[in-house]
């Protein structure tokens, strides 16, 4: 190399350590004083869904054990509601950029395999605002000059119009040819209102979940902004794939209090520690080598987190196994940089086109349980949703059915007068299949044509 | 001719490969060959300089006499005056003048032309806004044949067309449906490069080189073309190189109040002198070959130009509290060596850039005077292979291609005395598709077809000119529904193919009182089909920060538009002024339906907490809008001296664009007021000029577009030409632009609060032609 190479090489490796250390100094300073908050960590099993505090070793949101420190809680503080055993997530408005009276905290999350692929998640709203005003230390309905305005996705929305002889010409909109439908949903003293079941997201096609929704602390005008004091929440989700719910939970906002105070917050609803046992949440699925935070890859948070760990000498155990990638029973930086060479993040790797999403196609077949999710049912003009398992080759008895808003497109269609069920596109493992059954009786249904179509939209060349 | 239609053939072969292709060439190489040999007979010897012209020849009574059907026209030269515009609303742009004013893009190059501005998206783009128009609206012809690029579909896409081999590059302002169809609706730009040849060769071999340099930036530019031929066969070669680093700016590249206000960021990676990611390097190249008769030629051309360009942040990943949950793992980390590429600034931030190249091959074919009455019939037929990538962080990530075939058939005649007229066909026929992340348009087929005749007449000083147009558009989208990865959104489905019917007509009057005088009253009926993302798009658009929705019953734009100029030349002094309206109805444009996208959530909702994380939803829809506006100029000698003229210009232009209905909002990103000033002093052998420019402050930005400052733009020139000897001339040239360094944010740009215009450079050039 020749000196003048040498030269450029070394200005070019001062010039990445300068900009290195700015980025790192920008991402320091800019992180808020209190920005603690927990995520909500969502898995089903069998027909049921559930919401819990995350796990992830080093993730944001996932410290579930530093949270009582933090607030300046008693060691041993779960953030659990003493009277109803409702778990409790809490976050700050102000902790992201968007202002003071606004969060995108907590956030949703599955670990893979946890959820189904494509399966929609939904919250559903419920109870009322709470308040909790320092001045008098105690838990009350908000008052009326103030609401939280929770904005979900608009997606299942029965409002949603696919059909653009139906807008216009538009390709999408929603009823009325207007966007001008309530997306939102407001907690106030008195309850809920506006629209009380909104999306969180769809899962990807490996079953996992990482989504944000976006809240405002704001006054009945809409004007945001609000009294500082702490605000109590409680929402459920529930999901088109699984017939019950998840248990209802709280999230506890902060809007300008100090640690102290908010600590005080939610020291009102916990009480002190108990010995009471959070919801088993399922076992961590076998991942792949690097893949410590269980989201089916490895990527650039999997090697920071890696680097973390080997940073504060964490020894390994069998909740971080993972971290261990090169397998030599310490967690070192040796593990982080072998993580970066399995590196599967999309800056590594040319995208390729997702296949169809099996929710779009109203119709899911979890070949593990045998069970056959068909989340839009089209019958004499009305919208159903059922839950068929499976006999055997050919053959499914309904387990449940249940009426339901109009939510796909494609709809099965049930024609009654002949005992037909045509289903456009059953989703089993990443293949698309179109069916046709027949209603033999006693709740009985047969297989009479099956065959796979190819639904992807535009062709990879 | 058997050997020439063999090159031909053997060039087309090789060049496309595949029989699918190849079958597209059937029919006009079968044209070709029809013509070709029909002329053939007519092979004679030929003077030297002439000069075959495809666009439209004056009409003259001797062209009906017995007077040789080919007229030598001058052969415009370095140091040459260009010619005054024949009509108030049309400008060529030749010689010294376009040698001076030639940039990176065609926008940057046209921009001191009257009623043109430049959108840019950064330096690396730059599209003619012509009166206020742009995109789908103004066509952008390479030698009478479109661009074809993906320049229409996003502000991002350059236009596959480098400037630097142009002879000559026409405006015409103002709709040129007739010729050109729908989408000439707000104008033409014409840029004229000669690849396929339209001279025997004078020399065994001629040609130019030209190099420059750009101060800001490291700018170099390179061009040389080479003409040779012997007898009726004349062969042409050119090629370019471009390279220049990231544009130097006075002041910061993004406007922190804008982000501060309009997305709430308050801590953005924000960068002073310069905007990174604006460096670009292109390189390309023609051969041209034409076989020039006495009353006919016909010639082809294979060019091919490869753009690489980086597109200024701007469109996300501002927010450094957003890095998808490492920034709250970062900053606890005491030591990134090593893992530089993933945590360092490019990888955290990567880049957008965009490798985009084209190939076309261009046919074309005249026969001159076939039978009495009839002065031409010409032949242009443009295949164009048009495809860019556009990388994230070194990755691909989203992949546009544009296969288009553009013919046109036309017959000039004047059997009858001072009536000349033209009659056409013109099809186009294109296939787009896109692949990757950003696929917000669907793969689309679109056929469109055109019948149209104009007729000019002359009594005495009065022209009377009139036009007529028939039209067919069809897109069909190759798939039945489109879906929007990773959302819940259910699919949407499309109708197999959407249909056009349109009609346009123009008609024009001319007075010439005095033969220094011409007035011109114009009215152009025009409609334009709705262009493929208009009618199909759907999902997030990240260059303009949208969430696009198309719509498949959008109707004809339809344009009125009068247009009223006078123009008054004489030895020391011109004057031209041209006022106009335009009246368009149905005006599609981007309704925002007050929804947001959430780009990394791909979630739809009414509102979000992070703005810069969020892209709003836009519709498709139609409104009629209305424009009126002027362009003036003035141009007088003072003096004149011994050694030269010392010359004074005056100008001015401006546009309004409002929504007729409702609450009569402004279209958004309008041109502002300018006016300015150019005192030149020079003579036929070195010239000066020094050129000032006041940009009035755009008040009217539109709905949710953010208001641009007043600016000053000072530039200077100085050019000498120089007789080297008798192998050929050297040009000198050097120009100041934004002398002032300004901070110019320009209202008409998609990205101007994230990409100011460049700051202050100095330009140093020498042209050869020998």
């Amino acid at each position: 190399m020749s000196r003048q190479s040498a030269a450029q090489l070394g200005q070019l490796f001062y010039k990445a350590g300068y900009y290195c250390t700015l980025l790192i100094t920008t991402l320091w300073t800019s992180q808020p004083v209190f920005a603690q908050h927990l995520d909500i960590e969502v898995w089903g099993q069998g027909n049921a869904l559930f919401a819990g505090f995350c796990h992830t070793s080093g993730a944001a949101g996932c410290n579930l054990n530093g949270l009582a420190d933090t607030l300046g809680l008693p060691f041993g503080t779960l953030p659990v509601e003493a009277m109803t055993n409702k778990l409790i997530f809490p976050v700050d408005f102000g902790d992201l950029a968007g202002g003071n009276f606004s969060t995108r905290n907590p956030g949703f999350q599955s670990i893979r395999n946890a959820l189904l692929p494509n399966e929609l998640i939904s919250y559903r709203a419920l109870g009322r605002l709470k308040y909790w005003d320092t001045a008098v230390s105690a838990w009350h309905d908000a008052p009326q000059h103030v609401q939280i305005r929770l904005f979900g996705g608009l997606e299942a929305s029965a409002e949603v119009l696919s059909d653009y002889a139906q807008c216009a010409g538009q390709l999408l909109c929603f009823s009325e040819n207007s966007f001008g439908i309530d997306g939102s949903t407001v907690f106030t003293g008195t309850g809920v209102q506006g629209n009380p079941e909104l999306v969180v997201d769809i899962t990807s096609t490996s079953g996992i979940l990482h989504t944000h929704l976006s809240f405002f602390l704001e006054s009945p005008d809409g004007e945001t902004g609000g009294p500082s004091g702490a605000y109590l929440i409680e929402i459920q989700l529930i999901s088109n794939a699984r017939f019950f719910p998840s248990d209802p939970f709280l999230v506890l906002l902060n809007a300008g209090l100090e640690s102290s105070e908010f600590g005080a917050a939610l020291f009102a609803l916990t009480g002190e520690p108990a010995s009471g046992e959070l919801p088993k949440q399922p076992d961590l699925p076998a991942s792949i080598p690097g893949d410590v935070d269980l989201d089916g890859d490895v990527d650039r948070i999997d090697v920071a987190l890696i680097l973390l760990a080997a940073q504060n000498i964490e020894t390994l155990n069998a909740t971080n196994a993972a971290f261990d990638v090169d397998g030599d029973g310490l967690i070192t930086r040796a593990d982080a940089l072998l993580a970066k060479t399995l590196c599967t993040l999309r800056l590594c790797n040319i995208p390729v086109e997702a296949p169809a999403t099996a929710l779009n196609l109203a119709a899911i077949y979890d070949r593990a349980s045998g069970i056959l999710n068909l989340n839009d049912i089209h019958a004499d003009g009305t919208h159903y949703r059922a839950q068929l398992e499976k006999q055997d080759d050919r053959t499914f008895t309904l387990s449940m059915l249940q009426r339901d808003k109009p939510r796909y497109a494609t709809p099965a269609q049930y024609d009654a007068s002949t005992g037909t069920l045509e289903i456009p596109a059953i989703f089993i493992d990443g293949k698309s299949y179109r069916v046709s059954m027949k209603n033999t009786g006693e709740s009985t249904f047969l297989i009479t044509h099956l065959e796979e179509i190819n639904t992807l939209s535009i062709p990879v060349d | 001719m058997r050997s020439d239609n063999r090159y031909i053939n053997h060039n087309l072969l090789s060049g496309i490969g595949g029989a699918q292709q190849i079958l597209l060439f059937m029919p006009y190489i079968a044209i070709m060959l029809f013509l070709t040999l029909i002329m053939a007979n007519t092979d004679n010897a030929l003077a030297e300089d002439t000069v075959h012209k495809s666009t439209h020849r004056k009409a003259s009574n001797e062209s009906a006499g017995n007077s040789p059907m080919i007229q030598l026209t001058p052969i415009n030269i370095i140091g040459a005056t260009p010619e005054p515009a024949s009509t108030p609303n049309a400008s060529t742009l030749e010689g010294r003048s376009l040698h001076l004013r030639q940039s990176d893009t065609l926008g940057q190059t046209l921009h001191e032309e009257l009623g043109i501005s430049n959108a840019s998206f950064g330096p690396g783009v730059g599209i003619p806004v012509i009166r206020g128009l742009t995109g789908s609206r103004v066509r952008i012809l390479q030698n009478g044949i479109g661009t074809h690029d993906g320049s229409s579909l996003s502000p991002d896409h350059a236009l596959a067309l480098d400037t630097l081999f142009a002879h000559e590059i026409k405006v015409l302002r103002g709709p040129e449906i007739i010729r050109y169809g729908g989408n000439a609706i707000g104008g033409i730009v014409d840029v004229s490069d000669g690849r396929i040849p339209e001279r025997r060769a004078r020399k065994t071999v001629s040609g130019t080189a030209e190099s420059r340099y750009d101060t800001n930036a490291n700018g170099t530019h390179s061009a040389f073309t080479l003409n040779t031929g012997k007898d009726s066969i004349a062969f042409n070669l050119g090629g370019f190189f471009r390279d220049r680093n990231d544009i130097r700016i006075p002041g910061k590249a993004i406007d922190e109040t804008f982000a501060a206000q309009q997305l709430g960021l308050t801590e953005i990676t924000n960068v002073s002198g310069k905007i990174p990611n604006t460096d670009s390097k292109a390189i390309g190249g023609f051969t041209g070959i034409s076989w020039l008769g006495n009353q006919a030629m016909a010639g082809m051309s294979v060019s091919h130009t490869d753009n690489r360009y980086g597109i200024p942040r701007g469109s996300h990943q501002l927010d450094p509290n957003h890095l998808d949950g490492l920034e709250t793992v970062l900053p606890r980390l005491d030591d990134l060596t090593g893992f530089e590429d993933i945590f360092g600034p490019q990888a955290l931030f990567p880049n957008v850039r965009i490798n985009m190249r084209q190939t076309r091959y261009d046919f074309k074919s005249e026969w001159y005077e076939p039978v009495r009455g009839i002065d031409s019939i010409s032949f242009r037929y443009g295949l164009i292979d048009y495809g860019h990538t556009e990388f994230e962080g070194g990755s691909p990530f989203t992949r546009f291609k544009n296969n288009v075939g553009e013919g046109r058939l036309e017959i000039q005649q004047s059997l009858l005395h001072n009536l000349n007229s033209t009659y056409g066909v013109q099809w186009i026929d294109r296939k787009f598709s896109a692949l990757g992340v950003e696929t917000f348009v669907p793969k689309t087929s679109q056929l469109s077809l055109g019948l149209y005749t104009t007729q000019t007449y002359t009594w005495n000083n009065w022209t009377l000119q009139g036009g007529v147009r028939f039209e067919h558009a069809r897109a069909n989208p190759a798939a039945t529904e489109l879906r929007l990865r990773g959302s819940a959104l259910p699919p949407v489905p499309l109708p197999g193919s959407v249909d056009y019917q349109a009609v346009s007509a123009s008609t024009a009057v001319q007075w010439s009182p005095r033969q220094d005088v011409t007035a011109k009253l114009t009215f152009n009926h025009g409609e334009r089909p709705p262009d493929i993302q208009e009618l199909f798009a759907f999902g997030p658009h990240l260059s303009t920060r949208s969430f696009e929705i198309g719509n498949v019953q959008l109707k004809n734009e339809t344009v009125n538009m009068a247009d009223l100029g006078f123009e008054w030349k004489t030895e020391r002094f011109s004057a031209r002024i041209n006022g106009y309206y335009n009246r368009t109805n149905d005006f599609i444009f981007l309704r925002n339906t007050g929804l947001v996208y959430e780009v990394d959530n791909e979630v739809i909702r009414q509102r979000c907490v992070s703005a810069a994380e969020c892209v709003s939803v836009f519709a498709y829809g139609q409104r009629s809008a209305e424009f009126i506006g002027y362009e003036s100029r003035v141009d007088a000698t003072l003096y004149q001296l011994p050694y030269g003229s010392l010359s004074l210009s005056l100008f001015s232009d401006y546009v309004r664009g409002r929504f007729v209905n409702g609450d009569r909002d402004d279209v958004p990103r309008m041109p502002p007021l300018r006016y300015g000033a150019e005192l030149g002093f020079g003579n036929s052998i070195w010239n000066t000029a020094l050129r000032f420019t006041r940009a009035e402050a755009q008040r009217h930005p539109g709905q949710n577009e953010t208001p641009t400052n007043s600016y000053h733009l000072l530039t200077a020139s100085a050019d000498y030409q120089l007789k080297a000897n008798q192998w050929g001339d050297l040009w000198l040239f050097a120009k100041g632009y934004n002398l002032l360094n300004e901070e110019i944010r320009n209202s008409v740009s998609f990205l101007r609060n994230f990409a100011p215009e460049p700051g202050r450079s100095f330009i140093f050039g020498v042209r050869a032609t020998f």
